[in-house]
């Protein structure tokens, strides 16, 4: 029997999970390909594999027009148009974290400012883009030193986009009356960096318990004054979180969160110095990562709380929402509706991509606001930042959930071609996605209704379990 | 001197290979004698050199084929995106 379609398996607990080119699956006995290939097939499984359109009876030719449909609907060339920009007027900063991935410049240097000509060529750059919805990001440096021009940016962006929202990446070390204007004003907020306890702040960011302190206040105040949809704060989690996961997931319920992203510190910047052994450690991050899963589980009995990539995940696999985290996804299309425009007035496909030429690791810069995108480069770097050719990726059975990180390879390796299983990202999405389909398998009703929740971001949602069978 | 035998299917991809293998180990010689690789270290060896020396051939063979059997989507995926009329 041969089958009409691709399809990719791999064993888990005492299954097989198989998955087609969409993504679709099911569980099937561990034997099956084997038997599969044997021509020797239960009733029930020819049923599922045919479900599943990996077979495809001859009076069932359309089953191959809706696949190729629902292929084109995922991964179909699109036309570039900017949806979100990562804006740095300065990279002059007023703090010196000690996994700073921009090598940020001190706060009185000069030369590391946008200029009034920058503004000019920022606003004939949008003018000459095609923009639908922009969210404009601002990150630094510390952006805040700046806000002067960040106000200036405001104006160009919405002379250029009727629908636009902004949001300003702060340490919060201090409150400018300026920014709390702003963050009145709509479809402003702020972004901030909360890593944990006020000792834990103390020594990955600010080496001083008062500035961390200020900090908690500054962050408190902003958020009952204005409320959760005005500020959000991220964590880095480096060696000195890593055994404590409590202290964290407390920090941030207690803040109000209702959602964390456990973010391990990037291999870049001073984090590859400073941070060495926590930036390559997979093993230690996941073992980190399951307790603080098994802590966010518990606060789920008691009110809504998501980790912000594991259920990104789930809902990418069981509701097919669509991808906009730019480290995680195929093709990456890096420069189709997402780029980050540097001090320097540089363009760049990511953050990251920044900060590995930053640190003169390797020149990932595409361009700039005066000769516009290098379109050969950003080509050629596209035509490797894909899954669904990669060799390793494309037998993988959770290829078509996942996404492709060359710009982490290149940091890590120095280079995106060996293998993947090798590599801190492919560990990194093997393991969570063994953890999901792990609680699928296992029908772990605990585990499905939280991930129904996460589904519906609602903290009661319907009881559909089918969308996981 | 260290020789590998290359499976008759990647005969066609050893050249290509050739080429990025003398990139990640420009320490060493890499020739080929139709389906035979040869590779000499240039130096003392590394204890661990065949080993990742073959690790590395079989994984770039692999690669080169799996690069040109899937070109065809590859350029699906880079090309022009279609109208909506073509669509």
């Amino acid at each position: 029997m041969k089958p009409n379609s691709h399809f990719k398996f791999r064993k888990l607990n005492n299954e097989l999970l198989v998955s087609n080119e969409v993504g679709d699956f099911n569980f099937f006995r561990k034997d099956v390909v084997g038997r599969f290939y044997d021509a020797n097939l239960d009733d029930n499984e020819l049923k599922d594999f045919k479900d599943l359109s990996i077979l495809i009876d001859d009076d069932e030719k359309w089953k191959y027009y809706s696949l190729a449909r629902r292929v084109e609907q995922k991964y179909a060339p699109t036309k570039r148009k900017i949806s979100y920009l990562i804006l740095i007027p300065t990279l002059r900063c007023n703090l010196s974290c000690s996994y700073c991935q921009v090598s940020r410049a001190p706060e009185k240097a000069k030369g590391f400012d946008w200029t009034p000509e920058t503004l000019k060529k920022f606003d004939h750059f949008l003018g000459e883009s095609d923009i639908e919805h922009l969210k404009v990001e601002f990150q630094g440096g510390e952006p805040t030193l700046r806000l002067d021009l960040v106000e200036d940016i405001i104006a160009i962006t919405k002379k250029h986009s009727s629908s636009c929202e902004f949001v300003i990446c702060s340490n919060m070390v201090e409150l400018d009356p300026k920014l709390i204007e702003l963050v009145e004003t709509e479809n402003f907020s702020i972004s901030t960096s909360i890593d944990g306890s006020l000792d834990t702040m103390t020594e990955n960011r600010t080496f001083e318990d008062n500035t961390s302190q200020k900090v908690f206040d500054n962050f408190q105040y902003i958020l009952n004054r204005f409320g959760p949809e005005k500020i959000a704060a991220l964590p880095t989690i480096t060696e000195t979180q890593i055994n404590n996961p409590e202290e964290l997931i407390n920090t941030y319920t207690s803040l109000g969160f209702q959602s964390i992203f456990l973010r391990p510190v990037n291999y870049m910047g001073f984090a590859r110095k400073q941070h060495k052994d926590a930036s390559h450690a997979i093993r230690e991050w996941n073992e980190f990562y399951v307790k603080a899963l098994n802590l966010i589980k518990e606060r789920n009995k008691l009110h809504y709380f998501e980790e912000f990539y594991l259920a990104m995940l789930v809902r990418e696999i069981f509701s097919r929402s669509s991808r906009g985290f730019v480290d995680y996804r195929s093709p990456s299309r890096f420069l189709n509706n997402y780029l980050v425009i540097d001090f320097d007035e540089k363009i760049y496909p990511s953050d990251e991509a920044r900060m590995l030429s930053r640190t003169r690791h390797v020149d990932l810069a595409m361009g700039s606001l005066e000769e516009g995108i290098d379109e050969h480069k950003a080509q050629n770097m596209n035509l490797w930042a894909e899954n669904q050719t990669h060799p390793d990726c494309m037998h993988c059975v959770y290829q078509p959930y996942c996404g492709i990180d060359i710009v982490d390879d290149m940091s890590r390796y120095d280079r995106f071609d060996m293998a993947k299983n090798k590599t801190w990202f492919c560990n990194r999405q093997m393991f969570l996605f063994d953890f999901i389909f792990d609680k699928v398998q296992r029908q772990d009703k605990e585990w499905l209704d939280i991930f129904l929740r996460w589904i519906s971001r609602s903290a009661t949602p319907i009881h559909s379990y089918e969308i996981f069978s | 001197m260290h020789e590998f035998i290359v499976p008759g299917d990647y005969i066609h991809f050893i050249d290509h290979a050739i080429v990025r293998l003398s990139f990640l180990f420009p320490s060493s010689e890499v020739t080929r004698e139709e389906s035979l690789i040869k590779v000499k270290y240039l130096g003392n060896e590394p204890l661990d050199f065949k080993e990742s020396f073959k690790e590395e051939l079989f994984n770039q063979l692999y690669r080169e084929r799996i690069y040109q059997d899937t070109l065809p989507i590859k350029h699906w995926l880079f090309s022009e995106p279609a109208t909506k009329n073509e669509t």
